[in-house]
């Protein structure tokens, strides 16, 4: 056991007993001993990229079944530029969601931010600018107060946040009249949705630069590990000195503002402002997210996931309204994705536990 | 043994009892009867098939063979509900089993067969209900409690003797028969609680009921005991009337022959002990009040190991996180390195600040994150100096944990397992590594050896040697009274919130603290109490 290449032999043969007998193999090689560990990698790539390759599947299926409308630039342009908001939305309320805090709050933030960003801007003429930021402030305050009745006083955040979400839907009816407010400035939805880069609109972009951003926090600071730490072992963190409490509060205002600013973006989309809009988001942004647990880093929310499931979906439901179905596809669509992407990772990690 | 039954068959009786669990043996051939209206006290310290035995009775566990008899009839091997219930046997289990969020009243008549039978036999008779439990509270001295109060406002005293009132009430309703068993039932009791439940027990034993009192505590057991069934290794080492044996005999009973380790122990400490004289204290606690701890004070010296030793509900088990700034509503100093910090301000971030680690004793609740990889785990206390232009060096990180993992023996594939895929041996390990890795000067140890297997135990305790070695102070709390003897200088032994004994030098040993730990008095007081 002299030379480092005895030594990989020994990991490797030890490996394979492993296998043969499902005990976990002594250690026997040098921290740099890469070949003597196939199995649980192979299958951790084979789970992440589930849904990635379900993705290409999608586009191959209707590509064939509907070459001349689906495999069009127009249409994919359609797809990634239209989703962007959904993305934004998702990313948002992914943050709690990796602390271990539900967010059904941020659909209305959404609602409610564009809503007021919108009025401030056709009725009071406010500079776009400043109504955007009186949103996204919104928002901000929104998150504060989630954060504080769930961190401080202890409540449990699904609870909360159902309640001052409904909250926000009222005010967001009130301050409309119900009615949908149209003629935003066109500078907004020229910035968000008109132009383009590679023939894309630019929102798509921001939410590739959302996901980014998403994926270097979590994935690449001290502070989104932990996050991460405080989602799944909540005591673990609290004893390793990590001030939880803080940081499960900075996850809900961050879930509140980035909600307020899919509202801002939802606005330079659409050009109008639906007081509805919030319920039609709630369930495809935690589809979204949920789905996207199942896939990249599977068993845990990650942004590049919840990217690919965005997109899924969308790719999914377009196809299918271009076979003609009906928009209750959507509905039938993101409903059946939540319930399965929940089932699929309770199962994965019994399966893992067992 | 008649198969028939009857009223002249023992109440409970087993008959060669025997129990593994994978490698361990945790009772062979246990035998034993408990006679009408005997109080048998069952002793024996951690992990001498007590509970395994009270389990068996309750019917969590099923034997591997013998056979367990209730009234005359044998059950074979496992004890169901049911028969729980129709040969009359109550348990007040150290958890209590009770329900904090129902009304006193409430968790009587969930349990017990006192419902009242009113016109409207499917109406809650709230006033009804009420009385009966006044009455019966009052029928056992207890009359204080209010029966509309929550449990969960009670006191640890009362909760203990409403569960008892309970099992009692359960037991004491049959004619004949009827056995009460109590799991340390004195540790959240006051003196004179228990006293009254001494009173309660002799009550019970002068109307034919049987008792069986599994404690710690012989002098207590004095008062009301008949008969002393010590348990060691999972058999029965002494069934005798306790009149018979004097407090030293019970103990070494308990402890049995001085092994190695506590002799190479002894070996240390007489070494350590002048160089220690010197060193520096490194944490001071000055009058630490909280919940569970009343008005402690300590010092410990960089190259010592403080033992910690406590029954139930002494809070011997909160002080290591009490130090540590983990629990809320403590009042006094701590200081940690000359730094003097109010108790009520400190927090797990100022105490890891100041070079203090506590390895928790519930690994995976409080521990490691379970569904998080080795690598993550060890990560998480160094963060901040792997964070280098503006990025984690995930490689670095990665390849300091390999390491670690070989530093600390723990048996894994490689560091990016999880930590569920671990045995809770190699998880031990894990989290040692998780603190020690960064050699901080003040280490809290709770039960670090808690449900590990012999060889993982002995790998431990050289690891945590080396840190020791290596300049740092140790606090460790252990319900093992060997694993003491065999690596602490010095043992505090609590009571009740306080430190009522502090044994040093040639004391610290097994017999010595099996003594302080059960109360009894050192020297030839047979008998003394009667």
């Amino acid at each position: 056991m002299k030379g480092l290449g005895v030594k990989d032999d020994a990991v490797a043969v030890e490996v394979r007993s492993d296998a043969a007998t499902g005990a976990a193999a002594v250690r026997g090689g040098p921290p740099g001993a890469r070949s003597g560990r196939p199995a649980r990698r192979r299958r951790q790539l084979v789970e992440a990229s589930i849904l990635p390759g379900l993705w290409v599947v999608v586009v191959v299926v209707f590509g064939l079944a509907e070459p001349s409308t689906f495999l069009t630039t127009r249409n994919f342009a359609n797809i990634f530029g239209s989703q962007a908001v959904l993305l934004v939305l998702a990313l948002g309320l992914s943050v709690p969601l990796l602390t271990g805090d539900f967010d059904l709050s941020a659909a209305n933030t959404l609602a409610f931010a564009g809503m007021v960003t919108a009025i401030l801007n056709v009725n009071h003429h406010w500079p776009v600018v400043v109504a955007g930021l009186v949103g996204i402030a919104i928002g901000a305050v929104v998150g504060f107060v989630n954060a504080l009745v769930v961190v401080k006083l202890r409540k449990d955040s699904f609870i909360i946040t159902l309640g001052t979400g409904t909250v926000l839907a009222g005010l967001t009816f009130w301050v409309s009249n119900s009615l949908t407010i149209t003629g935003v400035s066109h500078g907004l939805t020229a910035w968000v949705f008109s132009n383009t880069f590679l023939g894309i609109p630019l929102e798509f972009w921001y939410g590739l630069a959302a996901t980014l951003v998403v994926l270097y926090v979590v994935g690449l600071t001290p502070l989104g590990r932990r996050m991460l730490f405080v989602g799944q072992a909540r005591e673990v963190a609290r004893l390793t000195g990590v001030r939880t409490d803080r940081v499960r509060m900075g996850s809900l205002v961050v879930s509140g503002v980035v909600g307020a600013l899919a509202g801002v973006l939802y606005l330079g989309t659409t050009g109008a402002a639906d007081p509805s809009s919030g319920t039609a988001f709630l369930l495809p942004a935690f589809a979204a997210v949920f789905l996207g647990s199942t896939s990249i880093q599977p068993g845990r929310f990650n942004p590049l996931g919840t990217f690919v499931a965005v997109y899924f979906l969308s790719t999914g439901i377009a196809g299918l309204e271009l076979l003609g179905a009906q928009s209750y596809i959507q509905q039938l669509f993101y409903g059946a994705a939540l319930v399965l992407a929940v089932s699929v990772s309770a199962i994965g990690k019994r399966r893992a536990s067992a | 043994m008649a198969a028939s039954g009857g009223a002249d068959a023992p109440p409970l009786a087993v008959a060669g009892l025997s129990k593994r669990f994978g490698a361990v043996v945790a009772l062979r051939d246990v035998s034993f009867e408990v006679g009408h209206g005997e109080v048998v006290a069952l002793l024996g310290k951690n992990g001498s098939g007590k509970s395994t035995l009270i389990k068996i009775l309750a019917g969590y566990h099923e034997a591997d063979a013998g056979e367990v008899w209730l009234e005359g009839v044998d059950l074979g091997r496992s004890v169901g509900p049911a028969q729980v219930r129709e040969h009359g046997l109550g348990f007040v289990h150290q958890d209590l089993a009770l329900f904090g969020g129902l009304s006193v009243a409430e968790n009587m008549l969930a349990a017990s067969r006192v419902l009242p039978t009113g016109s409207d036999r499917y109406r809650v008779q709230r006033r009804a209900e009420a009385t009966l439990v006044a009455d019966l509270l009052h029928r056992y001295g207890v009359g204080t409690i209010d029966p509309q109060a929550k449990v969960a406002n009670l006191t640890a005293g009362e909760r203990a003797l409403i569960a008892i009132v309970r099992a009692a009430e359960a037991v004491s309703d049959r004619r004949y028969g009827g056995v009460l068993v109590l799991d340390e039932p004195t540790a959240f009791l006051g003196r004179r609680e228990t006293a009254r439940l001494f009173e309660l027990l002799a009550q019970l034993a002068a109307s034919g009921k049987s008792v069986v009192l599994v404690t710690h505590n012989v002098r207590e057991v004095r008062e009301v005991a008949d008969r002393v069934v010590i348990l060691r290794d999972g058999a029965v080492v002494a069934d005798e009337p306790l009149g018979s044996l004097s407090d030293d005999e019970v103990v070494s009973h308990i402890v049995g022959g001085v092994n190695e380790p506590a002799a190479r122990a002894a070996a240390r400490r007489a070494t350590a002990t002048a160089r220690q004289a010197r060193a520096e204290v490194v944490l001071e606690a000055a009058r630490l009040t909280g919940p569970g701890v009343a008005d402690v004070s300590l010092e410990l010296r960089s190259g010592e190991v403080l033992g910690v030793a406590g029954l139930v509900g002494s809070g011997a088990d909160v002080l290591p996180r009490a130090l540590f700034g983990a629990c809320d509503g403590f009042r006094g100093t701590v200081t940690i390195g000359g730094e003097s910090c109010p108790a009520r301000s400190l927090t797990p971030r100022r105490a890891i600040d100041a070079g203090v680690a506590l390895v928790p004793g519930d690994r995976l609740g409080e521990g490691l994150a379970a569904g998080l990889t080795l690598a993550e785990n060890l990560s998480l206390p160094v963060l901040a100096t792997f964070f280098d232009k503006l990025r984690l060096r995930l490689r670095k990180l990665a390849r300091r944990a390999e390491n670690l993992c070989t530093e600390f023996e723990v048996k894994t594939e490689d560091a990016g397992a999880l930590v569920s895929q671990l045995s809770g041996g190699n998880q031990q390990k894990v989290l040692v590594a998780k603190w020690m890795a960064e050699h901080p000067a003040v280490l809290l140890l709770d039960e670090p050896t808690q449900g590990v297997d012999v060889g993982a135990r002995e790998s431990l305790y050289e690891l945590i040697g080396r840190g020791i070695a290596g300049g740092a102070a140790v606090l460790w709390h252990s319900s093992d009274m060997e694993e003491l003897a065999a690596t602490c200088d010095r043992v505090l032994v609590m009571s009740g919130g306080s430190v009522v004994a502090e044994l040093g030098g040639e004391d610290v040993n097994e017999v010595a603290l099996q003594r302080a730990l059960t109360g009894a008095r050192s020297g030839g007081d047979r008998g003394a109490e009667e």
